[in-house]
C-alpha cells in the first residue's frame, strides 16, 4: 500500500501548512492499530494529541473569580457610590498652625536667649544671679547727678564702718581682728 | 490640647526661668516686712542708672571712684521713716541674715552695725551693711561682681 499521502500530510503537518481537516486525517491513520513501520514513530503523537483534547478558554466569570480572590471589585461594576461628607473642624484644629508656629518661635527665642547670656560677659553674669529687671529706680534719667550722690553717700557710710576703730574683722578662719 | 498646652509652656520658659532669679537682702527685708511697718522705704539704684553714673564726667576723672562703681550693679537703702522703733528694724535685719547664714557671712561689725558678705567663691556678689547710727535705722545693700579690693578702696 503506497502511504505517499500520509507522508505527504506529515511533511505539510512539520512546516505547519496543515488545515484542520488534514490534520484530521492524520490523527485517524495514526490512531488505527496497525501503522506502517516506518510511520509508526509518529503514532505516539498523534496519540497525545488526542489525550490533550481541546484548547481550554477562560470563562466569562474568570475575571470576577479573580479580582473577588484580591479583594477587589470589578471594575465595570459601577452599582457602589462613593459618599462625600463634609467634615467639622474645630477651632482648635484650625489653630494649630498658629500653635506651632507659636513652639517654634518660643524655642528659638528660648535658644537665642540661652545663647546671649551664655556669650555676653559669662562671668559676670552667671555670678551675679540677681534679676536686673527687678530693680526698678528710685531716681529718674533727668536725676543722675542726685542718684550719684544718693549712693555716694551710702558708700561713704560704709567706708566709715570699715575704717572704724572698733570694727571687728571676722575672717574666714572666724578668727577676730581689730 | 496638648500641643496648646506645650506651646503655651515653651513661651513662658523665659520667663519662669528669670523668676527663678536670686532676691537681694533688702528686697527680702522688705518683702517681709513693708507690710507690716509702712514706715519702711527703699530707694533703689538700679544696674541701668549705675552704668549713667558711671558715665558723669566727675566719676570719669576719678579712677578711684570709677573703680568702686564699676564693681557694683545694684545699690538699696532701706530706711524707716517715722516713730518706728530703729531697734526693733535693726534686730529684724540681724536675724534675717543669721537665718540665712549659708548665704550671708558676718564679715565685720561695730557697736552700732553689722556688714555681712555672700561670696561666690572670692567675688563679693552682696555686700549687706545693717547700721543703727543715732538712733536711725539703715540697710545698705550693694550687689555686683566686688573683689577684696573693693572692700580696700572703700575703707582707704
Amino acid at each position: 500500500m503506497d502511504y505517499k499521502y500520509i507522508e505527504q500530510l506529515l511533511e505539510r503537518y512539520w512546516e505547519c501548512q496543515t488545515s484542520a481537516a488534514e490534520e484530521s486525517i492524520l490523527h485517524a491513520f495514526f490512531t488505527q492499530e496497525e501503522v506502517p513501520a516506518h510511520l509508526a514513530q509518529y503514532k505516539s503523537l498523534f496519540e497525545y494529541m488526542e489525550v490533550a483534547g481541546g484548547v481550554e478558554v477562560l470563562g466569562e466569570d474568570f475575571d470576577k473569580k479573580m479580582l473577588k480572590l484580591v479583594g477587589e471589585q470589578d471594575t465595570k461594576d459601577t452599582t457602589a457610590k462613593i459618599e462625600v461628607r463634609a467634615q467639622r473642624t474645630s477651632t482648635i484644629y484650625r489653630l494649630r498652625p498658629f500653635f506651632r508656629a507659636a513652639a517654634s518661635v518660643a524655642i528659638v527665642v528660648l535658644i537665642g536667649s540661652a545663647a546671649q547670656e551664655l556669650f555676653e560677659q559669662k562671668d559676670e553674669v552667671q555670678t551675679w544671679d540677681y534679676n536686673s529687671n527687678s530693680y526698678k529706680d528710685s531716681f529718674t534719667k533727668s536725676e543722675v547727678d542726685e542718684a550719684l550722690e544718693f549712693s555716694l553717700k551710702g558708700l561713704n557710710t560704709i567706708g566709715n564702718s570699715l575704717k572704724d576703730a572698733d570694727l571687728v574683722v571676722v575672717d574666714s578662719a572666724q578668727t577676730k581682728t581689730k | 490640647m496638648k500641643k496648646a498646652l506645650f506651646a503655651l509652656l515653651l513661651l513662658c520658659l523665659p520667663l519662669i526661668a528669670s523668676a527663678q532669679q536670686e532676691r537681694d537682702f533688702a528686697t527680702q527685708y522688705m518683702l517681709l516686712y513693708a507690710g507690716q511697718d509702712t514706715t519702711l522705704v527703699c530707694q533703689t539704684i538700679s544696674p541701668d542708672m549705675m552704668k549713667h553714673m558711671i558715665n558723669r564726667e566727675e566719676v570719669e576723672q576719678d579712677d578711684e571712684l570709677k573703680s568702686i562703681l564699676r564693681q557694683i550693679r545694684t545699690l538699696q537703702v532701706v530706711r524707716a521713716e517715722g516713730k518706728t522703733p530703729a531697734q526693733d528694724n535693726f534686730e529684724k535685719a540681724v536675724d534675717l541674715a543669721k537665718l540665712n547664714t549659708q548665704r550671708y557671712k558676718l564679715y565685720a561689725y561695730g557697736d552700732t552695725y553689722q556688714i555681712y558678705l555672700r561670696k561666690k567663691g572670692d567675688i563679693i556678689v552682696e555686700l549687706v551693711h545693717i547700721n543703727l547710727m543715732e538712733d536711725a535705722f539703715c540697710i545698705i545693700n550693694l550687689t555686683g561682681y566686688m573683689t577684696k579690693d573693693f572692700i580696700k578702696l572703700l575703707s582707704h
